[in-house]
């Protein structure tokens, strides 16, 4: 599938790729028991809209409600990133929706400063930096792909 | 060399890259260009470009240097800022192609003027550029611009990204045609049809694209759970999710992309009547009229569709264009005029291309839901838009045709309906193209003699007809503004 179709959607992978790989740095700092000031929970706090976001698409795939979650279209392309980072963790693909939704709340708890455990912490570090990955691996395909075909390249829109 | 050493030489070399944009924008800001879109875009780059630049300095003295000095995995963050500096000086490309010596300059200020008429909010800039490509990128560049800067809020001052907006006084498109085309400005319609574009976006909106993706989803996971049974999987749950997320995705494709090119083709039409449906063929013939749409070729629909819902647009509401009878038009004229129109209800008659579209059943769901939102979008376009005040009907197209062909016969450009010193009065831009289409169908088939051979004249005459077209846009237009300023 191609990964973006125009400039607005190749921004929204670019902001995406840089919020996971601040809310994965910000969550090591936390780890690591460093100092995070409110701009860092301000950062973890943009998670919960991503978040959101992902769980739009899962709903609408898997028939689910969640309150607070309308299923949407638009969320179908974060959601396919956020398989993506599943598989490479080799996370169960069971109950995708649980998960998410579980991340969520994990998500909204640490903004509002609350304690997580390591193995909270660690398993969302894990899934933001692979997400992270994966939106940035997005934005290299454009400059690493295959010179298109002829034929292919004979478009007007 | 410790890896924070490797880090701080990137750095220097990511500040390099956006200072040398800057300074490209510095030198383009004071080109000449035919508007000042290219202008106000060079400042855009540049202004971001100096600011990238001190986020660099920000992020890399925050950037945790951990793992030892083999450890490069650290400067994402420096990585994206480099990616984003890269992508403004790819954007460059945009306000280099704009300068004046490389568009047919006498059409943009008519143009412009036309497009300003349907989106008074709108700034839009034209450039050409090598690939052979019409297209309209959808995104207003300055949304996505504010867009990409909005994770470096925490790198610099507050407010840093309103600039943006004073730089970029309203939402900015960008409008591209090949280079090679430059001269030809009987396919220049085709930007019509890329105006269109930012209409069809409106009407695919947030709701209606919601609305077909809940309708289709029970379709889509019979299809799926088809495709696992027929492909067995050693674990069907790990393949579910991601096998109708691709399923859901690709019907969207086609709905939104076969209504976006639709839609378009119909503003064409209702702004150009019957230069539209010339300029597209023109073009089918190029690129195969029944291609299905496909991943491969950006999912446009078949050519053979998108005529035949040109034609419904001119007939239904033309009112009379075809088959030509005026008398005002020569007899020769009217014949080839007529079998031209004839070929193309012929070849959209046939239904060629709707049952290739059946023969996948992704592409026959979303493209069954094409259909029904044909006429829905044809009202939105004529009544929300307001493209009823733009539709041009055949007697008020062919009150002035016959005139402006006779000047075209003359080697006259088409610029005036003149009948005599104090009868005078401009011609418009939708006028001009036709008349020049309606020339060129009545001789344009003598490519070949007899013998066989290539006809220099006819090629001649073809490029006669461009230049007394560019120039008959540009003295127009030069008339009506003496007009409104003399007023």
């Amino acid at each position: 599938m191609e990964n973006y179709h125009n400039s607005s959607e190749k921004s929204n992978v670019f902001k995406y790729a840089m919020l996971a790989t601040k809310i994965s740095q910000t969550i090591n700092q936390i780890d690591m028991n460093k100092k995070v000031d409110e701009s860092g929970y301000a950062i973890i706090k943009r998670g919960t809209e991503l978040l959101t976001r992902i769980l739009e698409g899962s709903c609408l795939i898997e028939k689910k409600t969640i309150t607070g979650v309308k299923p949407s279209q638009e969320g179908l392309f974060v959601y396919g990133h956020a398989l993506s980072a599943f598989e490479k963790l080799k996370l169960s693909m069971k109950d995708i929706n649980s998960l998410l939704y579980k991340y969520r709340e994990e998500i909204i708890s640490l903004s509002a400063k609350e304690e997580l455990s390591k193995d909270q912490l660690n398993e969302l570090k894990r899934f933001f930096t692979e997400l992270g990955n994966l939106f940035y691996e997005d934005l290299q395909q454009e400059i690493f792909k295959e010179p298109k075909k002829q034929s292919l390249n004979f478009c007007y829109k | 060399m410790s890896s924070r050493d490797i880090i701080e030489s990137y750095a220097l070399e990511i500040v390099s890259r956006a200072r040398s944009i800057q300074k490209r924008c510095e030198n383009l800001s004071a080109g000449y260009y035919a508007s000042e879109a290219p202008k106000d875009l060079a400042k855009t780059i540049e202004y971001i470009c100096y600011n990238l630049s001190k986020a660099v300095i920000t992020i890399f003295n925050t950037t945790p240097f951990e793992g030892g000095d083999d450890n490069l995995d650290s400067p994402y963050l420096l990585n994206l800022t480099d990616r984003l500096i890269q992508i403004l000086g790819q954007d460059v490309r945009y306000i280099e192609a704009a300068k004046i010596e490389n568009l047919p300059w006498s059409i943009i200020p008519s143009f412009q003027n036309l497009a300003r008429s349907l989106f008074p909010n709108f700034q839009i800039m034209i450039r050409p550029e090598w690939e052979y490509n019409y297209s309209v990128d959808l995104s207003d560049l300055r949304t996505t611009y504010q867009n990409y800067l909005t994770e470096f809020s925490d790198y610099l001052p507050n407010d840093f990204d309103k600039e943006i907006s004073s730089l970029l006084k309203n939402p900015f498109f960008l409008i591209t045609f090949p280079s090679l085309e430059k001269k030809n400005i009987l396919l220049h319609p085709l930007l019509g049809h890329e105006l269109g574009h930012l209409f069809a976006d409106k009407y695919l909106n947030k709701d209606r694209k919601d609305k077909f993706a809940n309708d289709i989803n029970d379709i889509i996971e019979v299809i799926t759970e088809k495709q696992l049974k027929d492909a067995p999987l050693p674990e069907g749950d790990l393949f579910r999710a991601p096998f109708k997320t691709h399923n859901m995705e690709l019907a969207l494709n086609f709905w939104v992309r076969g209504l976006e090119e639709l839609l378009s083709d119909i503003v064409g039409a209702i702004l150009f009547g019957p230069a539209a449906i010339f300029a597209c063929l023109e073009l089918a013939i190029q690129q195969g009229i029944d291609i299905m749409p496909s991943e491969n070729n950006s999912f446009y629909p078949p050519w053979r569709m998108r005529i035949r819902e040109v034609l419904k647009i001119i007939d239904n509401y033309g009112e009379g264009y075809f088959p030509l009878r005026n008398s005002n038009f020569s007899p020769t004229q009217r014949d080839k005029i007529n079998k031209r129109y004839e070929n193309i209800k012929q070849f959209t008659g046939t239904k060629k291309d709707i049952d290739l579209l059946t023969e996948n059943p992704i592409r026959k769901i979303a493209y069954e839901h094409v259909a029904t939102h044909i006429e829905t979008g044809v009202n939105f376009l004529l009544n929300d838009c307001k493209l009823k005040d733009h539709l041009i009907k055949a007697t008020v197209l062919y009150k002035n045709l016959p005139h402006l062909i006779e000047r075209l016969v003359n080697d006259i450009p088409p610029n005036a309906i003149e009948n005599s010193i104090e009868e005078r009065e401009n011609a418009s831009l939708v006028e001009i193209i036709n008349s020049s289409w309606f020339y060129k169908i009545s001789w344009a088939d003598v490519v070949f003699n007899q013998d066989g051979n290539f006809v220099e004249e006819t090629y001649s005459k073809r490029n006669r007809v461009n230049n007394l077209t560019l120039k008959a846009i540009e003295y127009a237009e030069l008339a009506k503004e003496y007009d409104e300023e003399s007023k």
